[in-house]
């Protein structure tokens, strides 16, 4: 049988912040959205994310994920956009049709435009390639963090953390807070991977030792974890002979990373970006596939939930205007240079925002705008770690440019 | 104690084979597995192979097994309703020295011998076009090489057989055997380390790495089986299109092994390896020097394939026998079957290409056990009852015909539309199915080998909690009790409010 098709106007997939947010931008501006979320519930990873944080930005105060959520929740269902609930986006087609499917059946969804907000997934243990045996115990940290605040499901008494992405740092708090034990966290950098706000409230308020040049070498335990060996590293970064401590614990929480979720994006030949692992988008968010746009972490990984939704918006309101035949034009190239992990959009014009991150953590670092090898403009930041998103704006006098290049310039 | 005409020890991929068919058969059988499902073992842990024959000597039993189990599985995984693909596999050469040629002509002539008529040697630029990603100067081409999911398999043979009537004894791990009764027709009673036993006329020792204890048990000494542990790296599928089939090195001279290499999976991933180490415990625990050695050899082989690709890393241990006086450092060993007493028919050394041989295997052993039984009658076919793997939807992806059937099935069941794994896109309806499995097999494993929830790319963070709500809600079970595999391994500890919502 051929499965039933149907027109929509925008697509949404994914009902995170980025993916209201999208939805609702388009309906504003006179589009009719879809929003397809493979859950029973919209709100995507910030209903699990009960602790306070979000909302700073945008609202001016701070509010937990699911009350983040509700309000975009609530617009939502006021501006009467459709939701989708329960509906697996299973194939994307480079011209636009949806393969989904539900308690309801498969079906495909014609889509003038498609808007990609599907978020993240969290790097495995296979993903970082952790010996050893592979018993119960071994968790990423979001989905322990799934388990624990949506399932009311303990993953474990005594934890050891690997990883200091803020997911880790929260789940290391969280453990504690429900009566487990953490033996540590350990992260094989010099500096911890989460914000500066959450090492102090999660790690030292709590006094759980951060094990900072450490990593995991092999996890032991035949049914369940039984402990996990852990060495310090060298500059290059890989286990020091010789350094190895065992620590006993039932649980292994990682938080080693997170990659733009991308499956459909690959299905449909959009073109990622290596240093993001998301799309390669101009400064209105569509990819190289004609009418299809990425937005929040299935584009790239965000630190601030306010900035999701602020892009979804974006990419939202950039697919009703597509669907009315406006494209604008993104006369050049923005590529990331010297000192910088990625920058992004990939095009854009004079008076466009570049999101970017640098390699390394600096104090009064510039970020320098190169044309040829012309500097054209620098911007400072007082402060300019990876871990945290820069922004910076882009001069309205720039013309007749093909490439910019962005590089950092310390202080 | 329950009596039966026949005992299988062991429900690999030999055993099941060996149950499945018996149970065409008017007998009573009884399978012991020691593990908590079909599949456990070095069944679990292998490349999947249906290999052609041609590495195996001419005459041996490993190749006349081999060479006649391969040309089964086709039909076999069409009844079973597993997958079987005939991708086929070249053996590649590097730098063309002669040494190196003439160790691939072996080969061919060793196939030739045994009977494969499809072998041919090809210049690099036709092994190009066959696999355009690979460089090399000259490869051996066997079209007929295929592949299977090798715990699919072996669980759907398992399965087979309990629907028609054999039972499954999980868990039991045999500690010891004695006889009874009159000396020209005794009975065996075997008793699990649990305390359960049987009694049973035949007996087929497929114990795979505890054949060689096993054996003593009943007398037969002499046979040690030694595991020798394989490591594999898993490939996330956006890198399985760059092999069309099984790339292999020609393997170092003098090993019994056959290096490290690439062979794509049913489900479109590529698996790396195995390696070989000799072990003196028996331990599927994966190393970080292995790792390095097979990232090496696969990138040698394919060079855009690196670290970032790969999904999970596992062993498997092969049994593989030590002849006697030998040491581990030996050549290779073939196969031994043995039956001593009369109707114990002992299946020893059964490591690569173990899986190609079972069924052939089977074929073989179960003439010699109704042979010891005074004959049996073969079942009437209607009174077979036809089985077919019933935890996999149609993928969506695969071509209009499989997202036509999968449509059909989703607009009669909710639960074949209602997608849990992002990853393999397994429904709601698999899951149920896999739970609720003929053999008992509990646990969140018996789930994933059946349906490959958790074995994608994400490796259950997604899909997990998902399961987790259909055992804790709706079978209601305590988390707690919720197990991976035997008891042990269990991945919860609790509520963590007791009292509190569930969800």
């Amino acid at each position: 049988m051929t499965p039933p098709e149907r027109p929509v106007d925008v697509a949404v997939v994914g009902a995170g912040p980025a993916g209201i947010a999208a939805a609702v931008a388009a309906r504003r501006a006179g589009a009719r959205g879809v929003l397809l979320i493979d859950r029973d519930r919209l709100g995507g990873i910030m209903r699990q994310c009960i602790h306070a944080g979000f909302g700073i930005e945008r609202y001016g105060e701070e509010l937990t994920g699911p009350e983040y959520i509700a309000r975009d929740i609530e617009t939502m269902e006021a501006e009467g956009v459709e939701a989708m609930l329960g509906t697996m986006v299973l194939d994307l087609s480079p011209d636009r049709v949806l393969t989904v499917s539900s308690a309801g059946g498969v079906s495909r969804l014609r889509a003038g435009a498609v808007v990609l907000a599907m978020g993240c997934r969290e790097r495995t243990r296979e993903n970082v390639m952790i010996p050893g045996t592979r018993p119960a115990g071994v968790y990423t940290a979001g989905a322990a963090q799934n388990l624990m605040n949506l399932r009311n499901i303990m993953v474990g008494r005594r934890v050891v953390v690997l990883g200091s992405g803020d997911v880790g740092l929260i789940m290391a708090r969280r453990m504690v807070l429900e009566g487990a034990e953490v033996a540590c966290v350990a992260e094989v950098m010099p500096v911890p991977g989460g914000l500066a706000r959450n090492v102090r409230q999660c790690l030292d308020d709590l006094g759980i030792p951060l094990l900072l040049g450490h990593t995991a070498v092999e996890v032991r335990g035949e049914g369940r974890v039984s402990s996990v060996v852990l060495a310090r590293v060298g500059e290059d970064l890989l286990p020091v002979p010789g350094t190895e401590m065992e620590v006993e614990c039932d649980t292994l929480l990682l938080s080693v990373g997170l990659i733009p979720e991308n499956e459909l994006s690959s299905r449909a030949g959009i073109e990622l970006d290596p240093a993001t692992g998301g799309p390669v988008v101009d400064g209105s968010f569509m990819t190289n596939v004609p009418g299809v746009f990425a937005c929040g972490n299935a584009l790239h990984v965000h630190d601030v939930a306010d900035w999701v939704s602020e892009e979804g918006a974006e990419a939202g309101r950039s697919a009703a205007r597509w669907l009315s035949g406006d494209a604008p034009d993104w006369p050049f190239e923005v590529a990331a240079g010297r000192g910088l992990r990625y920058a992004l959009p990939h095009r854009s014009g004079p008076g466009g925002v570049v999101k970017l991150r640098v390699s390394e953590p600096a104090r009064d670092a510039d970020i320098v705008g190169v044309v040829g090898s012309t500097e054209v403009f620098r911007k400072r930041f007082a402060r300019a770690v990876p871990s945290e998103m820069l922004r910076v704006e882009l001069p309205e006098w720039l013309d007749n440019v093909e490439r910019l290049i962005l590089e950092v310039e310390r202080g | 104690m329950e009596a039966y005409d026949v005992a299988v020890i062991g429900a690999g991929v030999v055993g099941s084979f060996v149950a499945r068919d018996l149970s065409r058969y008017d007998l009573r059988t009884v399978v012991l597995e020691a593990g908590p499902d079909a599949a456990s073992g070095a069944s679990r842990g292998n490349s999947g192979v249906v290999h052609a024959g041609f590495f195996s000597v001419p005459s041996t039993l490993k190749a006349e097994m081999c060479v006649s189990g391969s040309r089964m599985y086709e039909g076999i995984c069409r009844d079973l309703g597993v997958p079987f693909s005939r991708c086929g596999k070249i053996v590649t050469v590097h730098s063309g020295a002669e040494s190196e040629m003439d160790r691939l002509e072996r080969l061919l002539v060793y196939g030739e011998a045994s009977g494969i008529g499809d072998l041919r040697i090809v210049d690099g630029g036709e092994a190009r076009s066959i696999e355009p990603g690979i460089d090399c100067r000259a490869a051996l081409v066997s079209p007929s090489s295929a592949i299977v999911s090798p715990y699919e398999t072996t669980i759907a043979a398992a399965e087979d057989a309990c629907v028609n009537g054999v039972r499954f004894m999980l868990g039991a791990r045999v500690s010891s055997a004695s006889r009874e009764g009159p000396p020209e027709d005794p009975a065996h009673i075997i008793t699990a380390g649990d305390g359960r036993s049987v009694r049973a006329r035949a007996v087929v020792n497929a114990a795979g790495l505890s054949s060689g204890r096993v054996a003593a048990m009943f007398g037969l000494e002499g046979f040690t089986v030694h595991p020798c542990r394989g490591e594999y790296l898993l490939l996330d599928k956006a890198v399985g299109g760059l092999i069309n089939g099984m790339v292999y090195p020609l393997a170092p001279e003098g090993e019994s092994t056959l290096g490290v290499h690439l062979t794509p999976t049913v489900a479109g991933h590529i698996l790396v390896g195995p390696t070989v180490e000799f072990i003196g415990e028996a331990s599927a625990a994966t190393t970080a020097s292995r790792h390095a050695e097979m990232l090496a050899a696969a990138h040698a082989l394919l060079p855009p394939i690196s670290k970032r690709h790969v999904i999970k890393a596992f062993a498997g241990l092969r049994a593989k026998l030590v002849p006697e006086g030998g040491t581990t450092a030996y050549g290779d060993v073939d196969f031994a079957v043995e039956e001593s007493p009369a109707g114990v028919v002992h299946l020893l050394g059964i490591e690569s290409p173990g899986l190609t041989a079972a069924p052939a295997l089977a074929g073989w052993v179960v003439p010699m056990l109704l042979s010891h039984l005074g004959g049996a009658d073969l079942k009437g076919p209607t009174d077979v009852v036809r089985y077919r793997w019933p935890y996999t939807t149609p993928p969506a992806t695969a071509g209009d015909r499989a997202l036509g059937e999968r449509a059909v099935m989703a607009a009669a069941d909710p639960d074949r539309g209602a997608v849990v794994c992002r990853c393999e896109h397994v429904t709601r309806a698999d899951i149920l199915r896999a739970l609720d499995n003929p053999l008992g097999a509990k646990g969140l494993d018996a789930v994933k080998f059946r349906t490959r929830a958790r074995m994608g790319r994400c490796q259950g963070g997604f899909c997990l909690p998902r399961i987790a709500d259909i055992l804790v809600d709706e079978r209601d079970l305590h988390p707690s009790s919720v197990r991976m595999s035997s008891a042990g391994s269990e991945p919860f500890a609790g509520w963590v409010k007791e009292g509190g919502a569930g969800r």
